[in-house]
């Protein structure tokens, strides 16, 4: 089975144009294009379809930083944002200004484990030998807080099986030999 | 580099030379691997048991289907002669659920054929069906198979499943790290791919296991301190992090760290009688296999590339 990623639509997965309106934090010298209520994520899509993601529904529930961690530059008294960095990425990124994006994509690839990604890890001043690529990126912005606040966890309820995907896990509920049994959790 | 890959396919004169006492040590030990050949590191702590990997197999070696669809987790509760599911000859790859008792969640584990940088299948064949690649796959030939299931004696892993479709065409499976379809590429095999947490990492093996180190740095309270398969068996192209002691996740830890041969070779040294009679058996099978590698030269030879 290959991931046709290339071939698929490049719509526009905005998740990313992140301000920071949630309650009690003020976006202060960091400006942002206000984003999109809703979100749709397809850039990944294969054995599951897009995910609709309502972005104004989770800002108002957690911090802009829970998810877009260190793209939103340093911390200050209104930003405490730090208890949820990395203290290993502190150590140089202590003052580093916000990213101009605050895009996913922007830093963790698609192409993760591709050779150009392999060869990156040549820099020998290169600390970041083990970045996340996307995928990852994407399920552990969302998994933590979503285990944690004991909500839906199971694959198909952000992301619907597709036809190649039920292929994949050997559905074959059309013929009745196999039901799609046990979805997760 | 064609002397060593000369060596690594030449089981035969490996383990004759180390039996006749012609080496001390046996070559095996000096041959330090294939510098940029690659390997995955499997993080079990990063695993949440959703057994897209084992579909991404299925699909990507048109293996038979199986038996549940591949998002029925009750497999995790089978259990045959008491055992947990294994690799077979249908499934390249199998994930299970363990128990650790100092963990309040099930800790999953994937498990295939490690791809040793000395693999005792390969030293184990005589005529040579296996081959380890630069890439780091270890590859196997059925065309030069006779089916003596040596290999699957030999794998400390117990890795290589026998087909029994046919007496007359044997056939071992096992996995063949996506060699052909993808690692010749430079592509991530299929399983990889698939993992949506990034349980698995591919990369060089070097470069893997600074990785594998960083992270036990970095979280020493959510690691054991130990990369399975740096060592074990000689080194392993596939590699494993734990939370929880590696013997609570169903990992053999008593696999030594030398690699298979050399116990091959000891044992031999003790044993005078077969040392008169191996190598002339092994020369017959290996003319044979010769002939037979002959017919098919097209095919292993693209197997070599
Ligand atoms: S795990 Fe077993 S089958 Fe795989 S390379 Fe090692 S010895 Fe051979
Ligand atoms: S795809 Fe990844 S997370 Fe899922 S079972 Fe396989 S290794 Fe574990």
């Amino acid at each position: 089975m290959k991931f046709e990623h290339r071939k698929m639509v490049i719509a526009m997965v905005l998740l990313l144009a992140g301000s920071c309106f949630a309650p009690g934090i003020s976006p202060g010298q960091y400006q942002y294009a206000p984003p999109p209520k809703e979100i749709t994520i397809d850039y990944l899509s294969d054995w599951y379809g897009p995910v609709q993601y309502n972005h104004e529904k989770h800002a108002q529930r957690a911090d802009c930083q829970d998810c877009h961690h260190h793209t939103t530059g340093p911390e200050d008294s209104e930003r405490p944002f730090r208890k949820r960095v990395n203290p290993a990425c502190l150590v140089c990124h202590e003052q580093s200004p916000p990213s101009e994006t605050v895009s996913c994509k922007q830093c963790h690839t698609r192409q993760q484990f591709y050779p150009g990604e392999v060869v990156k890890s040549d820099n020998p001043v290169l600390y970041h030998i083990d970045r996340t690529g996307l995928k990852r990126a994407y399920h552990q912005a969302c998994m933590p807080c979503h285990l944690e606040k004991r909500t839906h966890t199971s694959c198909d309820s952000c992301h619907a099986l597709t036809e190649k995907g039920r292929q994949a896990y050997q559905l074959q509920d059309k013929t009745g030999q196999k039901e799609s049994s046990g979805q997760n959790e | 580099m064609i002397n060593r890959r000369h060596f690594m396919k030449g089981g035969l004169a490996a383990s004759t030379i180390g039996a006749l006492g012609l080496s001390k040590k046996s070559e095996a030990a000096d041959f330090a691997g294939y510098p940029d050949s690659m390997g995955v590191l499997v993080d079990l702590s990063r695993c949440i048991g959703c057994r897209s990997c084992e579909a991404a197999c299925n699909s990507e070696q048109q293996l038979p289907p199986p038996e549940k669809p591949f998002n029925d987790f009750s497999v995790f509760e089978e259990l045959r002669h008491g055992q947990k599911r294994r690799p077979d000859e249908n499934t390249y790859t199998v994930v299970n659920s363990y128990d650790p008792p100092a963990l309040d969640h099930p800790l999953f584990r994937k498990i295939q054929c490690n791809h040793c940088l000395e693999p005792a299948c390969l030293t184990s064949c005589f005529v040579n069906a296996y081959t380890k690649t630069p890439e780091g796959a270890v590859i196997y030939n059925p065309d030069v198979c006779v089916g003596c299931r040596n290999c699957m004696i030999a794998c400390p892993f117990y890795i290589p499943a026998f087909r029994y479709s046919s007496a007359f065409q044997p056939r071992i499976m096992k996995c063949v790290f996506c060699h052909d379809t993808r690692l010749r590429e430079g592509k991530p095999p299929a399983c990889v791919e698939s993992c949506p947490v990034e349980a698995l990492t591919f990369g060089r093996r070097t470069d893997l296991l600074a990785m594998g180190k960083q992270r036990i740095r970095q979280n020493p309270e959510s690691y054991v301190n130990h990369i399975y398969g740096e060592h074990e068996a000689g080194g392993t192209a596939w590699m494993y992090l734990s939370p929880a002691p590696f013997e609570q996740a169903g990992f053999d830890t008593t696999v030594p760290n030398e690699p298979i041969l050399n116990y091959v070779k000891d044992f031999l040294s003790f044993v005078p009688m077969v040392l008169m009679i191996w190598p002339a058996l092994f020369a017959g099978f290996h003319l044979l296999a010769k002939r037979k590698n002959d017919n098919t030269s097209a095919a292993t030879q693209d197997n070599e590339e």
